[in-house]
């Protein structure tokens, strides 16, 4: 790795540590430069900051990480699967299989609200492996990965239609997860999805070097060595294992997996090898940034994360869009 | 040595070759020339283990469907008609040729990378290394990927109509390297759709039609043959230097 590289790393870590510690700093409650220190050293004293710090706003911290390099990371692979600048991990259902599972878990009486992480994350997975199933009866090209995906995830979102339209009251506790928010997170729901992303993450950076291949297209990675059928599943499993991970801790954030891949690929290039690992600090950082100012600049109150990620991310997109639209002219 | 028995294949209920057997000589250029649909991209498919079939395709008298990816992709390597255009560099992608020789993490050890500057060297692009594929033009890209292949270091070579897209220099530039790699001992083996092109510079030649093999063998043998007039329905000059020209 060259020494530009190795400096645009060295920003984003640094960059991640320091919004690390203005999210401990900031919150409803006020804790002055001085005393967050000595909080966040556990001085006596300081038990009550202590505890704010650390049950409040690290479980928060660690959230918005979690958050940023599950669906940031997923956003690469998915990419690299179908070949689209445009994919991400909505593409692959985690959103709609989400979404409908939670809302169908909403709309049944006697399922504790303590549970939704869990649904939330089989109802992404099923979804996975359903949309990996018809692209796989219809060969697992790059194409049928993107319809099979497009098709689906519109029938689970009219099956959410359904289901709001029936019973209206679920619309409340569906929009609360469908906006995508870090408040609330406890450090307790945060261990299954920490251990699946960090999975997920070095078996990512464990085959960055075949990912890579995938972009060769089938005939020369085959005529290479690679599996592409099997790398291509693979790649959805490890997408929707991570992006299925941080939705459960967060809700349907959108735009850090389409967004992060974008701005991590300018920083340093193509190569999955050093695109997995800057695109995890990039959304981990844009997370934290995007909720951090939610809570700054709404203070008292918070601007969810995912209304401060659309806001940045649409607009995003639409240049993504216009940019390659110039191009392919 | 290369042995293709019996092979036929289809897409879907249609049937797009029938019965193909032939010999690939060891360290020769082969051309498969015929008619648009005749089946020629689709046997080189087969070859590349890329198109379901029925019949055996041996290699060294082994069966290449018993033989493993890797190893597979150590002994031929295949080049598509379209080629891509990634976001690497020409450096980057050839490179990519030494895939088979290298650990999960695809770290390139110094052989490697001696392999990979030979490569790109034997093309003539070595000024073109650092700039992306999508910086160069379309008979560069095709060079730069005939140079990924010369990295793979596979005996046999397996190309689509490697100079569709090019123009004469250009396609001279790359049939000859082909021709130099041919002298230093590999298996040259490839669809082309110019007549005057293949005979040139194969040593043999396929002739499909209507997915079946109407000859194989020497090109001086399909010249006196008359098959290539009557299957392709051109008529062939010879020139004053000895060349053959089909209109």
């Amino acid at each position: 790795m060259n020494i530009k590289k190795l400096t645009i790393f060295a920003i984003l870590g640094i960059a991640l540590l320091g919004l690390c510690l203005l999210s401990m700093r900031y919150g409803s409650v006020f804790i002055d430069t001085g005393d967050f220190f000595s909080a966040l050293l556990r001085k006596e004293g300081y038990e009550t900051r202590s505890i704010i710090i650390y049950s409040l706003r690290l479980p928060r911290v660690i959230g918005g990480i979690l958050a940023g390099v599950g669906l940031g990371v997923s956003g690469v692979l998915l990419q690299s699967v179908t070949g689209n600048k445009m994919a991400s991990p909505g593409l692959i259902g985690v959103n709609s299989g989400a979404g409908f599972a939670v809302i169908l878990a909403l709309s049944l009486p006697a399922i504790p609200i303590a549970a939704i992480p869990f649904i939330s994350f089989t109802g992404a997975s099923l979804a996975t492996l359903a949309i990996i199933a018809i692209a796989g009866r219809m060969g697992m090209t790059k194409n049928t990965v993107v319809l099979s995906g497009i098709a689906f995830s519109a029938i689970l979102s009219a099956g959410i239609s359904l289901l709001s339209l029936l019973d209206s009251d679920v619309l409340v506790g569906y929009n609360a997860f469908a906006v995508g928010s870090l408040a609330g997170i406890e450090a307790k729901s945060l261990t299954m999805p920490a251990v699946l992303i960090v999975s997920a993450l070095l078996c990512a950076l464990f085959a960055a070097q075949r990912i890579n291949l995938l972009s060769l297209g089938a005939p020369i990675a085959s005529s290479l060595g690679l599996n592409v059928r099997g790398m291509r599943i693979f790649c959805m499993l490890l997408a929707s294992a991570l992006a299925g991970a941080a939705v459960s801790v967060v809700g349907l954030l959108g735009f850090v997996g389409l967004m992060s891949p974008h701005i991590a690929r300018a920083l340093v290039g193509p190569d999955a090898r050093k695109l997995i690992p800057c695109t995890a600090l990039v959304g981990a950082d844009l997370v934290l940034a995007a909720d951090l100012i939610g809570r700054v600049v709404f203070a008292p109150g918070e601007m969810p994360v995912g209304v401060l990620m659309a806001l940045l991310g649409a607009p995003f997109f639409l240049a993504i869009l216009l940019k390659g639209g110039r191009r392919d002219a | 040595m290369l042995k293709i028995e019996k092979l036929s294949a289809s897409y879907g209920k249609k049937q797009v070759l029938f019965d193909i057997s032939a010999v690939i000589e060891r360290g020769k250029f082969t051309a498969i020339i015929g008619r648009n649909g005749s089946g020629k991209s689709t046997l080189l498919s087969c070859i590349a283990s890329l198109h379901s079939y029925s019949g055996k395709i041996t290699l060294g008298g082994r069966d290449i469907s018993s033989i493993s990816r890797r190893e597979r992709a150590k002994a031929l390597s295949f080049l598509p008609q379209n080629l891509p255009i990634t976001p690497f560099t020409v450096a980057e992608t050839v490179a990519f040729g030494r895939e088979p020789y290298t650990d999960l993490t695809g770290k390139l050890s110094d052989l490697d990378k001696k392999a990979v500057c030979r490569a790109i060297e034997q093309c003539g692009i070595a000024h073109l290394s650092d700039k992306r594929l999508g910086e160069i033009s379309g008979g560069e890209r095709q060079m730069a990927y005939l140079a990924m292949m010369m990295a793979q270091n596979a005996a046999i070579l397996l190309l689509d109509e490697p100079t569709t897209y090019m123009d004469a220099p250009n396609a001279r530039e790359l049939l000859s390297a082909l021709t130099l790699a041919r002298d230093g001992g590999k298996t040259v083996l490839a669809v082309m759709h110019d007549l005057t092109q293949a005979i040139k510079y194969a040593d043999n030649v396929i002739l499909l039609d209507s997915g079946r093999p109407v000859f194989s063998g020497s090109r001086d043998a399909i010249l006196q043959s008359g098959e290539i007039e009557r299957v392709m329905g051109v008529e062939s000059h010879r020139l004053a230097d000895g060349q053959y020209v089909f209109l």
